[in-house]
Parts: structure tokens; C-alpha cells; sequence
């Protein structure tokens, strides 16, 4: 009985808290809303845009109230969700997803007032701006540790989509490890999706199976280094550390830091002072950084830090000559590096990849 | 021990009552759900009972969805009446939508709104030969159409795969797997202006029609009604148990496949690997929510249709985890069903008093 009153008293409690509405808020706190592509869970990409989100928070206070909605499928779905939080009063939206891009420049036409902002995209207009990072000179570093480290010269690389994006980043994760060990070889897998735990472990099983020693992804969960921890083989962490999930397979992981850029770009928006602006920025502006460089003889990690430093200060570019493609012809000359219109439509592979783009 | 005992004559008064049942537990499942998460219950149940009506748009979104969701399980239950179980529904949608885009690209991407109809037709006579695999299996050899129909869902989501990333794909999308966009003459118009409601759907509406007056008024679907009343019963009346197997897998898969080709024109605009949303399977849930009967299964995907938009704002407005939202949504079709059991079923309580016992030897 006592059970029964206290679910009573609880329902008549909420019954009037409804009647009265909730407490006004303060005169307007400025809204900004997160759309992810996987769940905040995924401990790697969609989990470094929401650090990104609180970050926001713990900044600006009671002056700024966020909201995200996580498991966006990119498609017609996207457009949906986007017009739900833009016509809940939301005043700027970032959208953390590649194939969100053309639900976002639809709905930015319908909702002028929103500030849209998409990350890794390439579509901008009035109101939607671009902003990624240069994780490809994270894949520099990458590569040289895998070079030191393969016994096998074999690395499993599972990877998401063809876009540009993702053919960069294997490719610069190719070009260093060639430089550093010119027998070892990238096995491409594509897996079709950001997030799927069970797919991206299946792949990380088959690679290893084929006898790959080192794997390397694009993806966003930390399942592929659950299957290296497990296997005895060593794994890199994507977008965000991912050490607690391997203490014993992860060398380093390139981790996305989003908080300055959301900070700035919230705080212009409310001074009105917002542009459409294309971001991207590098390890040395802070938005890309990497993991402590563990698991590895102390002269690999030292070299990886010597490289890294090398990448901040300008003396190395990732995409510098002599570059090759897959069939020998040389892409890139000695003494030459890529301009950031050739990184940004690349869509060939480099010496030292096996396999071609998805089928 | 509990035992169901079929009535025979459910009665209007205890099926309006049992929904009503339904409606109730499913309200009370989620506060409970949603105050265990730490959420106001009765805000989340208000938005998310309020929210898809409440605005054109959204009215919009729960027509689109509800839309090929209707138009396949029509398709199904038709089939399901005469025991053929067709569960393979979101492959054949989606050779609908890769035969569809490949009739458009046959002619050339046209800027002419009279190719429309052939890019239709094109999707329905691939879903109709992504069904006629299992019906011939079934016929030729025996083999269940439940698993042949289920496994072509996977090679149809490689094959989708595969014409996005290979032979179709837009060289102007940067490498994502997409096609071009369709030519805005094929793209079926909105019937609202600003709103997704296009002209797909009075398709759906006059096809639930016709199927409507079909069963309900010819003999033909008399006979139906009536063959569907025999214990496993394998064929329409009137005829043949191989002929009812192809009509109910060809025309289930051709409705599903015409949904493909709808969705690629008014939705999608393109094809692209995303197309997959999982239309054939829930529309399996709306066949049996709308009791195998056109006229249910409009308002079956309705109601499905509306748990998707509220589910939508309810992770809008109060940050809901999806899961929880999904959660909530399956909770209302299963309640539906399992109070539509109690319409047509009584429960017996059979005690352990009563039951007779064998004497020992």
C-alpha cells in the first residue's frame, strides 16, 4: 500500500508540475544543438564532438543551453531531425557527419536564422560553415610507429567510405610507412558505415587472420582494438584515446579536440560576428593531437615525437614527394608537396596499398 | 496452465475496448520507462502523443514514412492471407529502387515528367523478379519461401552496394556511394508546397483502394476471406496451390519493389548505400497490425508512421536516448498485438485440479 501512495503522490506531483509548466527559464540562454551520426557511447568520433559540446557548456554557463540528438542515419532521416531541433528554437547547429552534408544545406535554406555548421563537409552557403581537422598528419605518425613495429610487414586497415577524407588518410598513413619500412603493405577493408561495433570487430578478426600484425581504422568505436587486445597484435585509437580499451594493444590514438573551435564559433555567433568560414586545422593549432605514444620500444616513441614535432614546426609535410601511385608512376615529384585542392579530392591510392576502393 | 480458445465472433465493443487496453499499458510502460530515466513522464508523453500532428511538416514526415510502409505490407498480407510468407520485402524494395534508377538512367536522366511511369514500372518489375526467385524455388523445388525471400535481403544490400560504388557512382560526390541526383522532372512532385507529401502517396491511397474493394467486394475476395479461414489454407479459392504461390509472391514483390522506385523519386532523389531503412521489415509489423485487411493496414502504418515522428521529438525535445525511443515505439505495436490476441482469443484457466491424470502403471 505504502508503494501504491508513493506512485500516487509522484503522479500528482508531476500532474501539477505539467499544469503550472515548467519554471520560466532565464531571459534566453543562446541554444545550440549537435546532431551525431553514432550514439555518444561509441567512445570515439561522436563522443569527441559531445566533449566538444560540454566543453561548450562548462564555458558559457547559464548563457548558452545545448542539446544533441545521437544515432542520426545520413539520409532523408537527417533532414527530419534537423528541422525538429531548428523549429524548437535551436540557434545554431552543428551537424558531425559527412552525409549529413545535403540534408544540412536544405534545411539551412528553410531556416535562415540558424547558423548550421558540418563538419568534414565541403558544401557552405550564408549560413553553413565547414570545419574539420587534419587528422592525415596524425596518420604521418601512425604510419612511421606501424613501419618500426610490423613483423609480418602486413597492416590491416579498416576503413568507413571512399571519400576523400578517408583515401587521405590512408594514404598518408602509407606513404610514411613506406618511407620507414619499404616492404610492408596496407590491406584495405572497407566496411561501409562510421559506427558498427560487430562489423568493425569482424574485420579487425579477418585482417588478423590474414595475418596482419597491426591494425589501423576509420571507424568510430573502439571495438577493432578489443579484437588486438584480445589477439596479442597492436591497434592505433581513432578520434578519441582509447587506451582504457586496450592497455595493451593501443601505440598511440589521434584525438580530436573540437572544445576551442565550438567555444569560438558559439561565442561569435552570439556577438554576431559569425561568417561562413571553411576550418582546417592541424595537430599545431591544437584541434588534432596525439595519445601518449605507448606499448613501443622507447626509440620508436622517440621518433614518433621527433616526427610530430617535425609535422608542427612546417619541416615535414605528409604529402611531400617522391609520392607513387599504386602502379609505380610517380604522383609527386621530389622536393613537391600536395596543395589542399588535391588533398581534398583525392581519390587514388598510393604504393603500398593492396586492394581498390569498395565494392 | 493457460489455454487460448478461439472465439468465434469477436465482438465491435471488445475491439474498440482492447485498443483502448492497449493505448493505456503502453502509456503507463513508457511513464514508468521514462521516469526510471530520470525524464518528466508526462511532458515526453504529451510530445510524443502531440508532436506528429502539430504542424504541417510533421504531418509531412508521418505521411512519408507511413507511405511505403502501407504499400509493401498491402503487398504481404495478401500473400500472408493464403499462408505464403513473404518476409523478404526490404530486398525486393530495394531492387525497386536500383531498377528504378536504372530505367532513369537508361533514358538518359530525362527532363521529362512522362518518364515518371516508366521509372515506377521499372521498380515494380524489379521487386517482382527479386520475388519470382523464392516462388520458383518454392514451386520447383519445395524450399521455404520464408528463408529464400529473407537471405535475397542481403545479396540485394551487396548489390546495392555495389552499383553505388561502382557503377553508378556520381564522380562528383567526392567519393561518397551515390548516383546523381534524379532530373527534378522525375522527381515526384510535392502535392503541399515546403512539404514532403508528394504524389507517391495517392498511388499508395488508390492501390489500398483497389485492394480494399477487391477483398471486400467481389466474390473473388469472398472466396478469399473464405480460404483464409480453412486451417493452412495454401491457396486462394479459386485457385491452384502453385498459382496462389506466384500471385502472392509477384505481387507482394511488386509493390514492394513500386515503393523502391517512389522512394528513390520523391524521397532520395538518388540512390545512394543509405537507401536501406528497413521498410520491408516494419511493414511486416504493419500487415499484422492492420490485421491483414487494406483498409487496417492504411491506419497500421499510420500509427507506425506517427511513433516514428513522436519518437523523433522526443530525442529532440528531451534528449531520449534512441534506444529508449525505439523502445517506446515497440512497446505500442506490441501492446496492439498482444490485446488483439484477447479479441480473438478467449483465456482459459485450466487448473491442475482439473486436469485428468494418467494412472500409473
Amino acid at each position: 500500500m505504502k508503494g501504491l501512495k508513493a506512485v500516487l503522490a509522484s503522479a500528482a506531483a508531476a500532474v501539477s508540475l505539467t499544469a503550472f509548466g515548467p519554471a520560466s527559464a532565464q531571459d534566453d540562454p543562446f541554444r545550440v544543438g549537435y546532431i551525431y551520426v553514432g550514439p555518444i557511447s561509441d567512445h570515439g568520433w561522436s563522443y569527441q564532438h559531445d566533449q566538444g559540446r560540454l566543453a561548450v557548456e562548462a564555458h558559457f554557463g547559464d548563457q548558452v543551453e545545448t542539446q544533441y540528438v545521437e544515432n542520426v542515419a545520413e539520409g532523408p532521416d537527417t533532414a527530419r531531425v534537423l528541422r525538429q531541433l531548428a523549429s524548437s528554437g535551436v540557434d545554431m547547429i552543428f551537424a558531425t557527419s559527412f552525409g549529413f552534408g545535403d540534408s544540412v544545406i536544405d534545411m539551412a535554406e528553410q531556416f535562415p536564422d540558424v547558423y548550421f555548421e558540418h563538419a568534414t563537409g565541403y558544401q557552405r552557403a550564408d549560413n553553413v560553415a565547414t570545419y574539420s581537422g587534419r587528422f592525415y598528419e596524425g596518420r604521418t605518425i601512425l604510419g612511421n610507429i606501424a613501419g618500426q613495429l610490423t613483423e609480418t610487414n602486413q597492416i590491416g586497415y579498416i576503413a568507413s567510405f571512399p571519400i576523400p577524407e578517408v583515401v587521405r588518410g590512408i594514404n598518408a598513413f602509407a606513404i610514411e610507412l613506406r618511407r620507414v619500412n619499404p616492404n610492408a603493405e596496407v590491406d584495405v577493408v572497407w566496411v561501409n558505415t562510421w559506427y558498427n561495433p560487430s562489423l568493425e570487430a569482424e574485420a579487425a578478426t579477418a585482417l588478423i587472420d590474414q595475418g596482419a600484425d597491426i591494425i589501423v581504422q576509420h571507424t568510430d568505436s573502439p571495438a577493432a582494438l578489443q579484437v588486438a587486445e584480445e589477439r596479442g597484435v597492436y591497434a592505433f585509437g581513432q578520434s578519441s584515446d582509447m587506451i582504457a580499451f586496450a592497455p595493451d594493444a593501443q601505440l598511440t590514438a589521434i584525438v580530436d579536440d573540437w572544445s576551442q573551435y565550438y567555444i569560438d564559433r558559439v561565442q561569435a555567433a552570439m556577438d554576431g560576428t559569425w561568417a561562413s568560414t571553411d576550418t582546417w586545422d592541424d595537430i599545431d593549432a591544437g584541434m588534432v593531437f596525439m595519445a601518449d605514444y605507448t606499448n613501443m620500444p622507447d626509440n620508436v616513441a622517440q621518433d614518433a615525437e621527433a616526427l610530430e614535432h617535425a609535422i608542427v614546426a612546417g619541416q615535414r609535410h605528409p604529402f611531400q614527394g617522391p609520392i607513387y601511385a599504386q602502379d609505380g608512376s610517380e604522383i609527386v615529384a621530389e622536393g613537391q608537396v600536395l596543395d589542399d585542392q588535391s588533398l581534398l579530392t583525392m581519390d587514388y591510392f598510393v604504393e603500398g596499398v593492396t586492394g581498390s576502393m569498395p565494392n | 496452465m493457460i489455454r487460448l480458445v478461439p472465439r468465434t465472433r469477436p465482438s465491435l465493443l471488445l475491439q474498440a475496448g482492447t485498443s483502448i487496453l492497449a493505448v493505456l499499458l503502453t502509456l503507463l510502460f513508457g511513464m514508468i520507462m521514462f521516469a526510471l530515466l530520470g525524464n518528466p513522464p508526462f511532458e515526453v508523453l504529451s510530445v510524443f502523443l502531440t508532436s506528429p500532428l502539430s504542424s504541417l511538416f510533421d504531418i509531412s514526415d508521418l505521411l512519408v514514412k507511413a507511405g511505403p510502409l502501407i504499400l509493401i505490407a498491402l503487398g504481404l498480407a495478401v500473400g500472408y492471407r493464403a499462408n505464403i510468407w513473404n518476409i523478404g520485402a526490404e530486398g525486393q524494395f530495394l531492387l525497386g529502387s536500383i531498377f528504378g534508377m536504372g530505367a532513369v538512367l537508361a533514358l538518359g536522366n530525362p527532363a521529362t515528367i512522362w518518364a515518371v511511369p516508366i521509372v515506377l514500372i521499372a521498380g515494380a518489375v524489379g521487386g517482382m523478379l527479386w520475388a519470382a526467385i523464392p516462388a520458383a524455388l518454392r514451386t520447383a523445388f519445395n524450399a521455404s519461401e520464408l528463408l529464400t525471400s529473407l537471405m535475397l535481403v542481403y545479396v540485394a544490400q551487396q548489390l546495392l552496394y555495389f552499383m553505388v560504388n561502382q557503377v553508378w557512382k556520381n564522380p562528383l560526390s567526392f567519393g561518397w556511394p551515390e548516383t546523381v541526383e534524379l532530373n527534378e522532372a522525375l522527381q515526384l512532385p510535392a502535392l503541399i508546397d515546403g512539404t514532403g507529401i508528394h504524389a507517391g502517396l495517392i498511388i499508395v491511397v488508390t492501390i489500398a483502394a483497389v485492394l480494399a474493394i477487391l477483398t471486400f467486394r467481389t466474390t473473388f475476395g469472398y472466396r478469399m476471406r473464405m480460404a483464409e479461414l480453412t486451417p493452412k489454407a495454401l491457396r486462394f479459392a479459386g485457385f491452384g496451390e502453385k498459382a496462389t504461390i506466384w500471385i502472392s509472391l509477384l505481387l507482394s514483390g511488386g509493390l514492394a519493389g513500386l515503393a523502391g522506385a517512389i522512394e528513390l523519386s520523391a524521397t532520395f532523389e538518388k540512390l545512394n548505400d543509405q537507401f536501406s531503412l528497413g521498410y520491408g521489415f516494419t511493414a511486416i509489423i504493419v500487415a499484422f497490425l492492420g490485421r491483414l485487411n487494406p483498409i487496417g493496414i492504411v491506419l497500421g502504418g499510420l500509427l507506425v508512421g506517427f511513433t516514428f515522428v513522436g519518437g523523433d521529438w522526443i530525442r529532440v525535445s528531451h534528449g531520449i536516448n534512441d534506444a529508449a525511443a525505439d523502445v517506446f515505439q515497440a512497446s505500442l505495436l506490441f501492446f496492439v498485438l498482444a490485446c488483439d490476441l484477447i479479441t480473438r482469443y478467449r483465456v482459459q484457466w485450466v487448473g491442475h485440479g482439473h486436469q485428468k491424470r494418467v494412472p500409473a502403471e
